[in-house]
Parts: structure tokens; C-alpha cells; sequence
């Protein structure tokens, strides 16, 4: 059995959280999850995840920080990272893609989009 | 009597069956505002999560 790509979710909502794990865990994804900016950059550390999604309004460090530092690493920089906003507005769309993300959706999305963009991104 | 071959592809049927049902539930769940119908959706939702588990492990562990 090849082994399971790993996925860091990062949301500070719970639903949010237990749909996407339940949706990618279906699809035969690893998940692995974290609430804030903060969790997040440890995960990643400690986890080494294929792929992050990130949203964009977290507690303790928000997501456009935790995309730019994560880029900004070497060691991390290739790790893809797909943000989710919950506001449609083209600043926010550039401030995203400005600080590395690899693709960004607006909540609510179409789960199938999501995962269609996650396996061209981790093949 | 059941093959082996007939039990992997009974729970792969299985599998296939739960898989969908939840990508109905977490379609809806993403969409949903309602926030006792989604309560009640994530607990059945849950449920075939489980189910999924427990088939995909099943599956993996005695009939790969």
C-alpha cells in the first residue's frame, strides 16, 4: 500500500474542520489538524505535511502570516498551501497569492474543485 | 460460500457506498446554515464516517 499523503487543515472553525477531514479522509488523504497560526506552524514542523489548507482569519498568528513564513522557510517553501477566505475581494485574493499561496477559494466552495486542485498540486 | 474474492468485493461495495454518502453529507454540511439541521447531519454524518473506518480497515486488513 503507498503511504498516505498527509493534509495540515488549518481552520478555527470545528465544522469547518470535520467536513474537509471527513472529505479528504474519504479520498484517501492523511489529515492532520490545527486551530490557530500558532498550531499550525508547529504542525508542519513536527508533521511534515504534503499539503496545507489554510484559511485566512485564524486566532494568534492569521494565515496570510503563517503562508509567508512558511514560504519564506527553505526547508518548507515547497510545501503547497491552498488558502480559504470567506471574503470575496480582489485586495484580499493578491494579499493571498502576494504572500505565496499556491490557490485560494472563497467560502463556501465545491468540495470537488478543492480536491481536484489538491491532486494537481500533490500528484 | 463466499470466495475471498467475493467478501473484498462486498466491502469494496460497502466502501463505495459509504464513500458517497458522505460526500453527500459533507456537501450539504458545507453549504447548510441551519444550525440544528447541520447538528444533526454531522451526527450522521459521524456515524458512516465510522462505518467507513471500520470497513476500509476491515478491507485492508483481511481481504487485500
Amino acid at each position: 500500500m503507498p503511504e498516505k499523503k498527509k493534509i495540515l487543515i488549518v481552520d478555527d472553525s470545528q465544522d469547518m474542520r470535520a467536513i474537509l477531514s471527513m472529505r479528504l479522509t474519504i479520498n484517501g488523504y492523511g489529515v492532520i489538524m490545527a486551530e490557530d497560526g500558532q498550531e499550525a506552524l508547529y504542525k508542519v514542523k513536527e508533521e511534515s505535511p504534503h499539503l496545507v489548507i489554510l484559511d485566512l482569519m485564524l486566532p494568534k498568528i492569521d494565515g496570510y502570516e503563517v503562508c509567508r513564513m512558511l514560504k519564506f522557510d527553505d526547508k518548507l517553501k515547497n510545501i503547497p498551501v491552498i488558502v480559504l477566505s470567506a471574503l470575496d475581494q480582489q485586495d484580499e485574493r493578491e494579499k493571498a497569492v502576494g504572500c505565496g499561496a499556491d490557490a485560494y477559494f472563497i467560502k463556501p466552495f465545491d468540495l470537488e474543485l478543492l480536491l481536484t486542485k489538491i491532486r494537481s498540486l500533490i500528484l | 460460500m463466499f470466495t475471498n474474492d467475493d467478501y473484498r468485493n462486498y466491502f469494496g461495495e460497502l466502501e463505495d457506498v459509504c464513500k458517497k454518502s458522505l460526500e453527500v453529507y459533507t456537501d450539504l454540511l458545507n453549504q447548510l446554515s441551519d444550525q440544528s439541521m447541520r447538528n444533526k447531519l454531522f451526527m450522521l454524518a459521524a456515524e458512516d464516517m465510522d462505518s467507513f473506518n471500520f470497513i476500509a480497515e476491515t478491507k485492508k486488513k483481511y481481504f487485500q
